[in-house]
């Protein structure tokens, strides 16, 4: 195989994808606006949002990174030709982390019910029995120290990691890629653990009183489904629009669909798994997560399984629809757009329910999505796709010092 | 009896590149044996797709309806128990052994359709073409009723050595062996 030799190519970033990327931006933006104006009276509501879109975003971030360290763990060959789209998608969360801390600090009275006056005070009207005996957990000072650990550290490792696979294409040599060996196994352990735990601070102490061992896997998996979505479309993109990635085949484009495809079921599973335990074992305390979801937002419920599982499952199980790429684009879409629905339902039902909003002398459970939730989702969604292309276009696309570039380009299944 | 050519190389390279040409001329090969996975090989020798997916499919399909259609027979039809007040059909609960008999009839099923197609048993009546395929050759084999006269099969031999072939030999069987194509469909 000596007559392969690789060559550095560079993406522009201009034209349509940036154009598309500010117009994402200043129309979800404009429609933001709108949704705030008018829900001014339902503070959560607009901070809970906020709390779903930023962390949606930094969290396919996060997972795409999670991505390149386990398959560099992994001696993984095959991927290091679409390894650098991961990369960037890694470094999208210099912008979103701090945003993501912003929403925390000054959303999280009207986010979390743990963290309303009084209630963990035994004289006040609103205390709390439960939620006083969990405050040694869920309180400002420990929310926030870990919080603060938990970004700092994901952020480290990320920085690290692409600076990592940018010195690389430099020097040339296995100093780097052993380095980055070590690297990617921090980030597995560090990743791994804290992405569960740090779940339990952000989502599911929305609903303070409910609590699932399942969570955090659920959330994991989740986010890297998006995330892989998300690389497969722009590997996409890259190749059929802008007739880049010349190495990059239909194999590599099977194996990202091959992901797609994979972890919905492995998240199918989980959110059944968390389901159907919960349902069987019937306990108040426990069903009470799926009865506000049930009664008040069952379409939505509905329709987050038909697009998480039964889509991505009856669309790309065969292996010539994970090279097609109509089917493949209209999936990965749908799979993103569910998993965004998917965090939606995680912590918008919880917030809404604790801030007892009365209209007319009704006590208002589900908002619908509007235009609040849809601006801010295509803000973020702009804002991500403007950093991560951007990021794109500083480093080659091929890195062409990894030992195992080669080994990517005859990549064969 | 039934009679195939055997040619023997000691590389990958070399008969991947023997298939691509000999398949380019229009000689008709009648299967490709290898130690491991080749890549690239199928695609070289123009086999269909498998149909081994749709099998697994099928029987997975089987599985489900089995699972489901007997838990249903036995504690809503038959037998109806008030099990902590969940209806006598609570399907969710019923998923997981779905879900494992879904598995298990689908990979049983596969494995057998596959041994059955290939003619693989513990019973069966194995003729290999050569024993060396398994460990440190690489074999084109043609079937020889393809090549009937004398001196299409001494072409065929000639075309071989200007391939880069180790060595050729005549392998009589007494079962007709399964071509590319039959074993995967």
């Amino acid at each position: 195989m000596g007559h392969l030799k690789p060559e550095v190519e560079r993406y522009e970033f201009g034209g349509t994808a940036k154009t598309a990327s500010l117009i994402l931006m200043g129309l979800g933006g404009i429609l933001a606006v709108v949704g705030v104006i008018f829900n001014l009276e339902f503070m959560t509501r607009i901070w809970v949002s906020l709390l779903h879109n930023s962390f949606f975003f930094i969290a396919i971030g996060f997972a795409a990174m999670f991505f390149v360290a386990s398959q560099t763990v992994g001696y993984n060959g095959w991927f290091v030709l679409v390894r650098r789209i991961q990369e960037a998608m890694g470094t999208s969360v210099l912008v979103g982390v701090p945003i993501f801390a912003i929403v925390l600090l000054l959303g999280y009275h009207n986010i979390y019910e743990w963290a309303h006056d009084g209630i963990t005070d035994p004289n006040a009207a609103n205390y709390d029995a439960l939620i006083d005996h969990k405050s040694w957990f869920l309180n400002p000072t420990i929310f926030f120290a870990f919080s603060a650990v938990y970004l700092v550290l994901w952020w480290v490792c990320t920085y690290l990691l692409r600076k990592n696979s940018a010195d690389h294409d430099e020097n040339p040599g296995l100093g780097l890629y052993v380095q980055s060996k070590k690297l990617s196994m921090v980030f597995l352990v560090v990743f791994g653990v804290s992405s569960s735990t740090a779940l339990w601070h952000w989502f599911m102490s929305i609903d303070p009183h409910w609590f699932s061992t399942l969570y955090g896997w659920y959330c994991f998996v989740s986010m890297f489904v998006a995330s892989m979505a998300t690389s497969t479309l722009i590997a996409i993109y890259l190749k059929d629009s802008q007739g880049l990635l010349k190495w990059v085949t239909d194999e590599h484009i099977h194996d990202l669909g091959k992901y797609v495809f994979a972890f919905s079921v492995a998240w199918a599973y989980l959110w059944f798994s968390q389901f159907m335990l919960i349902w069987y074992s019937h306990i108040p305390e426990e069903t009470m997560y799926f009865r506000d979801r049930f009664d008040n937002y069952s379409i939505l419920f509905i329709t987050n399984f038909v697009i998480n599982f039964l889509t991505p499952f009856f669309v790309l199980i065969t292996a010539g629809a994970k090279r097609n790429r109509v089917a493949l684009i209209f999936t990965c879409c749908m799979v993103i757009f569910g998993h965004w629905l998917d965090y939606y339902l995680m912590a918008t039902p919880g917030a809404i329910k604790h801030s007892h909003y009365v209209v007319e002398g009704q006590q208002i459970f589900n908002f619908g999505i509007g235009p609040l939730e849809i601006g801010l989702g295509l803000f973020f969604a702009g804002l991500f796709m403007f950093v991560t292309l951007q990021r794109l276009s500083k480093l080659s696309l091929v890195p062409v010092n990894h030992p195992f570039v080669k080994e990517s380009m005859v990549h064969h299944v | 009896m039934h009679r195939y050519l055997v040619g023997l190389f000691d590389d990958e390279e070399p008969l991947l590149a023997a298939v691509r040409s000999l398949k380019k001329e229009g000689v008709k090969i009648h299967d490709a044996v290898t130690p491991f996975p080749v890549h690239g090989l199928e695609h070289a020798l123009g086999c269909k797709e498998t149909k081994l997916h749709t099998v697994g499919f099928l029987f997975g399909a089987f599985g489900t309806t089995l699972a489901l259609s007997v838990m249903t027979l036995a504690s809503v039809v038959d037998w109806p128990n008030n099990f902590g007040g969940k209806p006598a059909f609570a399907l969710p609960s019923f998923i997981p052994i779905t879900f494992e008999l879904t598995v298990l009839c689908a990979s049983i099923g596969m494995v057998v359709t596959f041994y059955l197609r290939n003619g693989f048993s513990v019973f069966a009546d194995t003729e290999v073409y050569d024993e060396r395929l398994t460990s440190d050759r690489f074999g084109v084999i043609f079937n020889l009723a393809d090549f009937e006269s004398e001196s299409d099969q001494e072409m065929l031999v000639s075309k071989l050595r200007a391939l880069g072939v180790v060595e050729t030999k005549i392998r009589e069987t007494r079962n007709y062996k399964p071509n590319y194509d039959e074993q995967a469909s």
